[in-house]
């Protein structure tokens, strides 16, 4: 597409696994030019994950690594080599943007530390994304999402208190919370940069980012000494809120179905579909009540639920405006028709995966729409095309640093 | 407070429920002036518990406070004709407009964006709702609770003999806020890079979370595998490998990733086991060669499915998930997070509300931020940013506006002034 929002933006990303790759994602989604600096001695993680096509091996079939990373250029450099770091310092010197999620102690290693990068390009703007930040005690302290999910107190109030903090069954920071703050924040900064020539330093630390988008518990403890626990699926400023199981489908399969009422005419509502006396109390009418009645409330939607199937139920609360959705699982969200009307999922072809689905981009716009033109790359693939087009090397020199195993 | 965060001279008016409330919160905290419309009776949210203490109703509540810090508040009917001129008049002076009127919402109201686009061709308007402006469930009632569900999230979380579980603190809201932040940010800077004047952008919480479901959409699309919520397990350890997980501690308790080729492995774990005089057998001949070589999910996955090794490599696993649970028994889970992860061994730990609001690493780092909120007349404690931006950081530089504390302000800078004020105002089109 020739009209994408950020289309001359030149980014160079040296990120791995979720949460930095999903940012250079979606700046390759918006029309930027990503090159995926890779290496095959320190190997992105999920490029040897599953789920892959059956019986394939090797660095790029994962559909993990593959959808995080549509839109993106490969090269593989070995930045450890001296050949190798000069020629990462150029793609500095070609980058608007650079990004990683390295521990501190990696991206030292390597010489991409701010002090660095930003003496060989003033306006760049240099986004890292280290669990802890790069300053005070725990600084080095690394690991992935699902730890995360641990430190930033998410666990904790995640679930019922009959059973152990284990979390929310993903690595949940790392794909929405973690990768679009920090999108936001190199657009911010890029933006100044285009004004004045001047980049800067951009710090995420992923658990403050995360503890950022979960900050109520914190606050409401801090400032009213409010002690919140594992709640299950209940909330304070609504009732009924919950998740009530329906009549099996046709394969004898599970089926649940959220539903709430936030407000008095959703409740009204409720209570005349379920057509029960012992809701149509006036007393119910207020959220106080309703919350001191939560249990007896769920347990009488429970038995109707029971009674009915999730698509009748949806269907009925929903023509009465009353918040309600089953709980989909992968294959329904992907079929859901809604979901397919508005063209989320994008089927692109894979020289080696095939034709694979992938997530769409998070939103729409209308002048300059993002969206996804080529897979994600096989590693190195462009490897070659980047040494001619941006570093200037002729075709022997690139056979030479092969040979050096500078490029590979 | 001077302002000199990135986003500094830009305009919002944020007319958005709470589905909206933290994209209008990450665009003030970075520096746009926030204009929140709320309605005669105030947003909403003004109401949902928990509150904060002496303190009176509508101006009480927590999560109202924590998410509209740094805006001001313009409370007027858009639905009256004198409102709705006056909004049309704020539409022309500002940068960007978030709203998440449903379609009907909005054709009831008038709103439409080819219109407004007509008063302020550089507007960019940013639509957040539960299902997004097209298709058959664009007018469908949400809650964050239903875009959790309807996403495919939830059906990860939980225990199978219990129901699905929900997210904390409205992940769905938060997730839809945050690309539409994303999205402003998008459209503000095409403006300078293309040219590309105003525009819309439309977020559906479905869609907004889909992501979050990890590789499940993945297994379905390539091995027609159906994931389900996992309980003790997770999704990217489906065998529930020793060294991976939560584990009890003597106070408190970790939950570990050591299982892998990340940081120093199971082997840095055991290594910790063994300066603690814990390791058993671990680190003699064969075991140690197991340990330093084979405990990654590649490779024990293939010794747990080959029939001529599966048997015994399930009894040496069953075996190390012995001596780690005994291990971790034997200290505190700070102690272990601390002295684990100072060796590189994946170690999280699990954290309380109160954890947080006392860690040492996070008080150092100077994250929590203080505010005296005059009109309530207390002191607030505000968790920090998401990110620190070296020349331009995010600021916290007003408390939460009480309801309708700007409105003769912001409307004296539309040319309303004082008389006219008062009339609308006996009118109950402006509070």
């Amino acid at each position: 597409m020739n009209n994408r929002p950020l289309k001359g933006l030149n980014v160079l990303d040296m990120s791995w696994f979720g949460a930095g790759p999903i940012a250079g994602r979606a700046l390759a989604n918006a029309g930027a030019n990503v090159i995926k600096l890779e290496t095959e001695k320190r190997i992105d993680g999920l490029r040897a994950m599953a789920p892959r096509p059956k019986g394939g091996r090797g660095y790029n079939l994962s559909g993990y690594f593959n959808n995080y990373n549509s839109d993106k250029k490969s090269i593989t450099i070995d930045l450890t080599t001296e050949k190798g770091y000069q020629l990462g310092l150029e793609l500095i010197k070609w980058a608007d943007v650079m990004l990683t999620n390295m521990t501190n102690r990696a991206t030292n290693q390597i010489k991409m530390d701010w002090e660095t990068v930003s003496k060989v390009n003033p306006k760049l703007v240099a986004a890292y994304m280290p669990m802890m930040g790069m300053s005070g005690p725990y600084k080095d302290f690394q690991g992935f999402g699902a730890m995360l999910t641990a430190i930033c107190g998410m666990n904790y109030l995640a679930g019922f208190e009959k059973n152990r903090p284990v979390g929310v069954g993903t690595n949940y920071p790392d794909y929405v919370i973690n990768p679009m703050h920090a999108y936001i924040a190199i657009l911010s900064a890029v933006r100044i940069a285009k004004k004045t020539d001047l980049g800067q330093k951009i710090e995420l630390s992923q658990n403050e980012s995360s503890i950022a988008a979960m900050a109520l518990p914190i606050f409401a403890f801090d400032n009213a000494n409010i002690d919140y626990k594992r709640n299950g699926n209940s909330i304070d400023f609504a009732a009924p809120h919950g998740v009530y199981k329906c009549k099996d489908d046709h394969n004898g399969s599970e089926r649940w179905i959220a539903i709430t009422c936030i407000n008095e005419d959703q409740w009204n509502n409720i209570v005349k579909i379920i057509d029960d006396k012992s809701l149509a109390t006036k007393e119910y009418l207020t959220l106080d009540h309703r919350k001191e009645n939560e249990q007896f409330i769920d347990q009488t939607i429970s038995a109707w639920t029971a009674k009915h199937t999730a698509e009748e139920l949806q269907a009925k609360l929903q023509s009465l405006m009353i918040p309600a959705g089953i709980v989909q699982n992968a294959q329904e969200v992907v079929e859901d028709e809604h979901m397919i009307e508005r063209g989320y999922f994008v089927k692109l072809d894979h020289a080696e995966a095939g034709q694979r689905l992938y997530d769409g981009t998070g939103w729409k716009m209308t002048k300059t729409p993002i969206g996804m033109d080529s897979a994600a790359p096989l590693l190195g693939e462009h490897t070659f095309e980047i040494c001619t087009s941006i570093l200037n090397l002729q075709p022997e020199n690139i056979a030479d640093l092969v040979a050096e195993q500078v490029l590979y | 407070m001077e302002n000199n965060s990135a986003l500094a001279g830009i305009k919002v008016l944020d007319a958005s429920n709470a589905i909206g409330h933290y994209a209008g919160k990450l665009l003030a905290d970075l520096g746009a002036k926030v204009y929140k419309i709320e309605p005669i009776i105030g947003d909403e949210s003004r109401t949902y518990p928990p509150y904060l203490p002496k303190v009176e109703k509508l101006e009480n509540s927590l999560q109202f406070l924590l998410l509209n810090a740094n805006k001001e508040s313009l409370c007027i009917d858009i639905a009256h004709p004198d409102g709705h001129a006056i909004f049309k008049k704020l539409v022309a002076e500002t940068d960007i407009l978030l709203e998440s009127w449903t379609l009907e919402e909005k054709e009831e109201l008038k709103i439409n964006h080819d219109a407004l686009i007509d008063i302020n061709p550089n507007l960019i308007q940013a639509s957040i709702t539960g299902w997004g402006l097209t298709g058959p469930k664009a007018n469908w009632a949400y809650a964050d609770i239903i875009g959790i569900a309807m996403s495919g999230v939830m059906n990860l979380a939980g225990f199978l003999d219990g129901p699905p579980e929900n997210l904390p603190d409205q992940q769905g809201y938060h997730c839809a806020s945050i690309h539409a932040a994303a999205g402003v940010l998008t459209a503000l800077l095409s403006q300078d890079l293309q040219d590309s004047a105003g525009q819309l952008i439309e977020v559906s919480m479905q869609e907004s979370l889909s992501i979050a479901q990890e590789i499940s959409m993945q297994n379905w699309d390539i091995r027609e595998f159906i994931p389900q919520r996992t309980g003790e397990s997770s999704q990217v350890n489906p065998m529930n490998l020793p060294g991976f997980g939560l584990y009890e501690c003597k106070e408190g308790m970790v939950y570990i990733m050591t299982t892998g080729t990340a940081g120093a492995g199971f082997a840095g774990l055991v290594e910790m086991m063994d300066e603690h005089q814990m390791a058993g057998d671990l680190k003699e001949g064969t075991n140690w060669d197991f340990i330093q070589t084979q405990m990654n999910g590649a490779n024990l996955r293939n010794l747990l499915t080959d029939d001529a090794t599966k048997k015994e490599t399930r009894i040496f696993l069953d075996h190390l998930e012995e001596l780690v649970t005994k291990f971790m028994q034997s200290f505190s889970a700070t102690y272990i997070y601390e002295y684990g992860q100072s060796n590189r061994v994946l170690v999280g730990i699990i954290s309380t509300p109160s954890d947080i609001s006392n860690d040492n690493h996070l008080k150092e780092r100077q994250w929590f931020q203080e505010i005296n909120d005059k009109g309530r007349n207390v002191k607030l404690r505000y968790p920090g940013f998401p990110y620190k931006l070296s020349a331009n950081p995010p600021s916290l530089r007003s408390a939460a506006p009480l309801l309708g504390e700007h409105s003769e302000k912001i409307l004296a800078e539309v040319g309303i002034l004082k008389e006219e004020f008062v009339k609308l105002q006996m009118q109950g089109v402006i509070k």
